[in-house]
């Protein structure tokens, strides 16, 4: 765990604020499946997901909004983080969660839950969106960094929804990558947040190829073990 | 999750780089056949993918800006997508009731009827007939919304037209402004620069014209400004002449008078300094004539000293 800047203590989060519950009237006011306040721990939030992400595929617009509550703060981060400019961040969102919206129906749990398929989703549009500010300006990695210098930044509590679940997952991610050796960090931050391939992380850090893969299997294998205790990534 | 990278049906693959996105299309669609081959790397590849993902959770979430608008446009975008899927659903079912007449099918239908009359409802994709309502209603929204959204685009590009045309209209005054000022200042520059000779001419007769010219000689401008001088009959002009210390005349235009016998003539000539010797006026044919031919009504000689 990670010690956090206001020294407060992990997990936290109460009822009161437990996601699951905040989604459970728009769960309520589908035809589908209604999810009741008992969904509210670990399995439960997983159901939520499910539920809104089969709701979507019925062409539900409630259901893309209860979904879009409940998973924009986390999209929006990690997309601000990709790209770098607000503006650029706020269409990414809106057009992530459009992707999800098309693409519920194809949604396929044997290829990773909802939140693994929402952020490489989100991952994904935003290096897309990185990639072309950079071949239009010709910059030169200013938005595409490793994003290192941003590691140690948590959010506080009140700026999100759902923020005792994420807050402890958070953490948890965070102390894992920090507990990586730096050299290891390092490719697995360009890797993720700037979209480089190997050979791309070898040019940019005068390493031979093979240093590099080792050093992503490596940083992989020990990320595996850090994260094991996460049953699933959800909010 | 499992640690089993290490296991020898995993050598060679390239799964953290297939499962970061990070491999070329060719490389990355040869590890997914693999992997829709052989369970093991199936599972293998979405534990690393669960990895990859989880590590984007250690960015800080950022909560959505005041307003949100671009929660509400994908709302009004889903809201109209439902709407057009709606509308291509009704318009598939109009063709199913004459296919049931053929071959009558029990279908799911949400029948209640009101009135003999009443229709059958063909349930369309399992959504109900309110959801279909509301998503009617909510397109009909996102539609005006739309609307009024271009109107109002429409209006600020006029507004924008139009301040492109005023800033235009000024820009055009500002520049024609600055052109009358740079012609003052040549015409004053004409007659008070230092450069500039000048040459009083006085009356020949016993009326009291009088002229004097202004040689800018750098910039070979001469401005001649004449008082008194006669009114002229029709058909007739005055001609300002320009004589070399060599007798050649050199006709510098012909002018009239205003009501006050007063003119003014502006010409460019560009003439040695040492070159002229008179400045003369006399009365000519309006038409002008290449040497003169009348008296001279008024006459200068440009001496050394108003000439240096």
């Amino acid at each position: 765990m990670v010690e956090r800047s206001d020294g407060a203590s992990t997990p936290r989060g109460g009822a009161d604020m437990n996601p699951a519950r905040a989604t459970a009237a728009y769960a309520m006011s589908g035809s589908v499946t209604s999810v009741t306040s008992s969904d509210t721990h670990s399995h439960g939030t997983e159901a939520v997901d499910v539920t809104l992400v089969t709701r979507m595929a019925q062409q539900d617009p409630d259901a893309l909004a209860a979904f879009y509550d409940r998973w924009s703060p986390t999209v929006r981060g990690l997309v601000l983080r990709i790209v770098g400019e607000p503006a650029d961040t706020d269409e990414v969102v809106e057009e992530v969660f459009w992707q999800v919206w098309q693409q519920a129906q194809r949604f396929d749990m044997a290829r990773g839950r909802v939140p693994v398929w929402l952020m490489t989703i989100a991952r994904s549009r935003a290096l897309d969106r990185a990639r072309a500010r950079k071949r239009r300006r010709d910059e030169v990695s200013d938005t595409l960094d490793d994003g290192s210098s941003r590691l140690d930044q948590m959010p506080s509590d009140e700026s999100i929804a759902n923020p005792g679940e994420l807050a402890n997952q958070r953490d948890l991610v965070a102390g894992a990558l920090k507990a990586l050796p730096a050299e290891q960090r390092e490719v697995v931050l360009l890797a993720y947040f700037a979209g480089l391939s190997q050979a791309e992380i070898a040019d940019r850090l005068d390493l031979p190829l093979g240093t590099v893969k080792t050093r992503t299997r490596l940083a992989f294998a020990k990320l595996r073990e850090s994260l094991a205790i996460l049953q699933d990534f959800d909010a | 999750m499992s640690q089993n990278q290490n296991a020898p049906e995993f050598a060679g693959l390239p799964l953290e780089e297939a499962a970061l996105g990070a491999l070329p299309s060719e490389q990355q669609a040869q590890v997914e056949a693999r992997a829709a081959e052989d369970p093991a790397i199936a599972a293998e590849l979405t534990a690393l993918r669960a990895t990859v993902a989880a590590i984007g959770f250690s960015a800080k979430p950022v909560p959505a800006p005041a307003g949100d608008a671009g929660r509400a446009r994908l709302l009004a975008r889903a809201a109209a997508d439902v709407a057009a899927n709606t509308a291509a659903g009704a318009a598939a079912s109009d063709i199913a009731p004459v296919r049931a007449t053929t071959a009558p099918q029990p279908r799911p239908t949400l029948v209640r009827p009101l009135s003999d009359d009443t229709k059958v409802v063909p349930l369309r994709s399992r959504t109900p007939w309110y959801v279909a309502g509301v998503a009617t209603l909510a397109a009909a929204a996102s539609l005006l919304l739309v609307l009024r959204a271009q109107t109002q685009q429409n209006a600020l590009r006029e507004a924008n037209a139009e301040l492109a045309l005023t800033r235009d209209d000024v820009t055009n005054q500002r520049d024609s402004l600055l052109t009358m000022l740079a012609e003052r200042d040549v015409q004053l520059a004409s007659v008070t620069g230092p450069d500039v000779a000048v040459v009083e001419l006085a009356s020949t007769s016993a009326l009291p014209p009088a002229g004097r010219m202004f040689w800018d000689r750098a910039r070979a401008r001469w401005t001649f400004v004449a008082n008194n001088l006669p009114a002229l009959n029709p058909g007739r002009a005055y001609a300002l002449w320009l004589i070399t210390s060599t007798n050649q005349k050199i006709g510098a235009g012909t002018f009239t008078v205003d009501a006050n016998g007063v003119a003014i003539v502006r010409a460019e000539y560009d003439l040695a300094r040492d070159a002229l010797a008179t400045v003369a006026v006399t009365e000519e044919p309006a038409s002008g004539v290449p040497q003169p031919t009348g008296d001279i009504l008024l006459v200068g000689t440009a001496t050394a000293a108003s000439t240096q």
